[in-house]
C-alpha cells in the first residue's frame, strides 16, 4: 500500500529553503544598499575633487554627508515603491505621484543636506559657496536620483513578486501531484496486485479458463481504480460492485479461507456513496481477517437506512492467536484514519466512524453517514 | 543425480501450485511436503529434514524469516515475495538471491541452479542465510513476541506476559504467571533482544520484566530483592541495582 514515491520518478524539491532565502535577505538586502551607497559616495568624491579641486578630506567628506543622508531618505522610498504598486494605478497618476514625490524628497534632502551643513560650521558655509548658483542643479541632481532609484526598486520588486509566483505555483502543482498519487496508492495495494499476478501465472496452464477471469476482474479493478479519483461520490450499487470484483480476485487467492457475508438494503442501491470507502474497508478486514490468520476467517459487510443515515459496518474475525492484537490494532488504525480524515472533509461532522472490538473475535468498524443526494 | 529434498512453503495454493508446476521439469528435485504456514512448516522440517525450502516470506503469523530464526539448523532457501521491501532491502545487503512473484520458468530455473551449486558448498550459502537473519535481527530491533518451539505445537509470548527469565546453563527458563518454558538460547544473547527499558538484568542468572515487578526491598548488606506479582522473589546483584538506580529517576 506504500509505493514510494521516489520510486515513481517523482523527486519532491526542496521549497522551503529557497523560500526562507527570499524572505529572511532582509539583513543582506541593507547591507548590500549600503555598500552601493558606499561605492557611489566615493565615486562622487573622486569628480567633486577633480572638478572643484577641493582637498581630497574635503571632497569625501562633503560627498558622504550628502549621499549618507539620501542612503537614509531611500529606505523611505523603497517603502514608497512598495505601497505604490506598479500596475495598479493609470500611468499618468503613476507618474505624477513619483514626480511630486521626487521633488519633495529633492528639498527634503536639501534641506537636510544643507542643515548639517549649517550646524556643523554656522553661517560661514554660505560665504563658501554660492547658494543660488548650485541649488537648482542640486534639486535637479536630487529629483533625478530619486527616479532612478525608483526605478531600481521597482525592478527589484517585480523580480522578487514574479519569484515568489513562479514558487508557489510550482509548490501547488507538486501538492496536487502529490494527492493525486495518495489517491492511487491507497487504492492499489501491490501486495495484492502481485500476489494475484501471481495467481494469474498459476492458473494459466492448469485452469486457463479462470486465469482468464482473473485477468478480466483484475484489469476492471485497476480500471475503477483509476476512474475513481475523477468523481468523489457514485451510486453505492458502483461501489458494491468494485468490493465484489476485489473479493472475487481474493476469494480466487485464499480459497476457502475467505468467507463473505453481505446484507444491503435494497433501496440504498441507487444512494450516492463516497467513492472509494468500502473497498478500502474491506481490504483492511481482508487484511487483518484473512491474509494474517492460517485457518481463514469471516468478513460481513452491513448496510441498512436508518432515519435519515445510512449505517454501515464492515467486521471480521480476527486470528485466534490473540498476541498479534496490539500490533493489528494500530495497523488498522492507521489505514482507517485516512478513512476518517476523507469522511471529514466530505460530511464535515455530519458523520461518525466507529471502532468496536468488544465483540469477540469480531473486529467491527461501523459507519455512519447522512442520507442524502447531494454531497 | 543425488536427490535434492525440498518443502514448499507459501500461504496461497496457487503460490505453492506455481512451483510445482517449474519443478515438473527438475525430477531431481523431490518435494516431500506442501505447508501453507510456519507451523505446518516446522513440523515438516523436523520430520523430513530438507535440503531445500522454497519459502514465501509473508505469511499469517509466523513470516518465513521468523520461521527461519527458530530452526536449529537453516536449509538452503529459496525465498518469494510479492511486494516487500524490507525484505528485498535485505536480500540485496545480503547477496541472497530471491523470487519476485510472478516469475516465469527461466527465472525459477536460474534461482534452482544457483541453489543447486550452493548444495555444494553448502556453509557458505548457509553462512548466507546466518548473515541474513543476523541482519534481520538488527534491523528490526527489540523483540515484540516470543516464539517458543513444544513439541509438536508453538507458543506465542507477548512480552507482556513474560515475568522473569532465568538462566540455566544452556538453556533459560521463561517464566509467566501460569507456566515456565524452557528454550535452549543463552541469556546473554536473549537480553541483546529485549528493550533494556522494560527487560533488565538483576543478576547474573536473571532478567526481570519490570511490568512483572510488585516492589523492591532493602536486604541485609546493602543488598536488594524484587518481588514480583506471581509470589516470587529474586536476589538482586550490585551491577543489578546499578542498573536499575539508573531507570530511577
Amino acid at each position: 500500500m506504500n509505493i514510494p514515491l521516489a520510486k515513481m520518478g517523482y523527486k519532491l524539491m526542496d521549497l522551503s529553503v529557497d523560500k526562507k532565502r527570499l524572505s529572511t535577505g532582509r539583513g543582506r538586502f541593507v547591507l548590500y544598499g549600503f555598500l552601493l551607497w558606499t561605492l557611489w559616495v566615493v565615486f562622487y568624491s573622486i569628480v567633486f575633487k577633480l572638478q572643484v579641486g577641493v582637498p581630497w578630506l574635503v571632497a569625501l567628506f562633503v560627498s558622504a554627508e550628502n549621499y549618507y543622508i539620501f542612503a537614509l531618505l531611500s529606505i523611505g522610498i523603497w517603502a514608497l515603491c512598495r505601497k505604490i504598486p506598479y500596475g495598479r494605478l493609470p500611468v499618468p497618476i503613476f507618474v505624477f505621484i513619483h514626480f511630486t514625490l521626487a521633488m519633495i524628497c529633492s528639498v527634503l534632502w536639501l534641506a537636510l543636506t544643507w542643515g548639517v551643513w549649517y550646524l556643523q560650521s554656522g553661517k560661514e558655509v554660505f560665504k563658501f559657496v554660492e547658494i543660488e548658483k548650485i541649488i537648482g542643479w542640486e534639486f535637479l541632481f536630487g529629483m533625478i536620483t530619486y527616479l532612478l532609484l525608483a526605478g531600481i526598486f521597482y525592478t527589484i520588486i517585480y523580480y522578487k513578486h514574479y519569484r515568489e509566483e513562479e514558487l508557489r505555483e510550482a509548490e501547488l502543482k507538486l501538492l496536487t501531484r502529490d494527492a493525486e498519487l495518495k489517491a492511487l496508492k491507497l487504492q492499489v495495494n501491490p501486495h495484492f496486485l502481485f500476489n494475484s499476478l501471481n495467481s494469474i501465472n498459476a492458473l494459466v496452464t492448469e485452469n486457463p479458463q479462470l486465469a482468464r477471469r482473473m485477468i478480466t476482474r483484475l484489469s476492471e479493478l485497476l480500471r475503477m481504480a483509476l476512474e475513481s479519483h475523477e468523481r468523489l461520490v457514485v451510486p453505492l450499487k458502483e461501489e458494491l460492485a468494485f468490493v465484489h470484483t476485489y473479493l472475487e480476485i481474493e476469494r480466487i487467492r485464499f480459497g476457502e479461507r475467505l468467507a463473505y457475508k453481505e446484507l444491503v438494503d435494497h433501496e440504498l442501491l441507487t444512494q450516492p456513496f463516497p467513492a472509494m470507502l468500502l473497498q478500502p474497508l474491506v481490504e483492511n478486514a481482508v487484511k487483518h481477517g484473512i491474509v494474517n490468520s492460517r485457518r481463514g476467517g469471516r468478513i460481513e459487510l452491513k448496510m441498512r437506512a436508518s432515519g435519515d443515515k445510512i449505517t454501515c459496518s464492515v467486521r471480521n474475525t480476527l486470528p485466534e492467536e490473540t498476541d498479534a492484537v496490539e500490533e493489528d490494532h494500530n495497523q488498522s488504525g492507521r489505514g482507517l484514519s485516512n478513512i476518517r480524515q476523507r469522511l471529514e472533509r466530505l460530511y464535515e461532522g455530519d458523520c461518525r466512524l466507529q471502532i468496536d472490538r468488544s465483540n469477540s473475535p469480531w473486529f467491527e468498524v461501523s459507519l455512519s453517514l447522512p442520507l442524502k443526494s447531494g454531497v | 543425480m543425488k536427490e535434492i529434498v525440498a518443502l514448499i512453503i507459501d500461504d496461497e495454493e496457487l503460490g505453492r501450485r506455481i512451483i510445482r508446476e517449474y519443478l515438473g521439469s527438475h525430477p531431481e528435485v523431490e518435494v516431500r511436503a506442501e505447508c501453507q504456514d510456519a507451523y505446518e512448516a516446522l513440523e515438516a522440517i523436523d520430520k523430513h529434514h530438507p535440503d531445500l525450502l522454497f519459502l514465501d516470506i509473508q505469511m499469517p503469523e509466523i513470516d518465513g524469516f521468523e520461521l527461519l530464526g527458530m530452526l536449529d539448523e537453516v536449509p538452503l532457501v529459496i525465498f518469494s515475495t510479492a511486494y516487500d521491501q524490507y525484505a528485498l532491502k535485505a536480500f540485496e545487503v545480503n547477496a541472497i538471491d530471491y523470487l519476485l512473484k510472478p516469475y516465469d520458468q527461466e527465472r525459477f530455473d536460474m534461482a534452482l541452479e544457483r541453489a543447486k551449486r550452493d548444495l555444494q558448498s553448502r556453509e557458505a550459502g548457509q553462512q548466507r542465510i546466518e548473515q541474513l537473519l543476523e541482519h534481520l535481527r538488527k534491523e528490526k530491533g527489540y523483540l515484540k513476541k516470543l516464539l517458543i518451539k513444544q513439541p509438536g505445537k508453538i507458543i506465542i509470548l507477548n512480552m507482556g506476559e513474560i515475568q522473569w527469565i532465568e538462566a540455566m546453563a544452556d538453556y533459560v527458563n521463561i517464566h509467566t504467571l501460569k507456566e515456565t518454558y524452557l528454550v535452549q538460547q543463552s541469556l546473554s544473547h536473549l537480553e541483546s533482544r529485549l528493550d533494556p527499558n522494560r527487560f533488565v538484568r538483576i543478576h547474573r542468572s536473571s532478567i526481570v520484566n519490570l511490568d512483572a515487578v510488585q516492589e523492591i526491598v532493602s536486604w541485609a548488606n546493602g543488598r536488594y530483592k524484587v518481588f514480583l506479582q506471581g509470589g516470587e522473589e529474586l536476589t538482586i546483584s550490585r551491577s543489578g541495582a546499578k542498573i536499575l538506580k539508573k531507570l530511577m529517576l
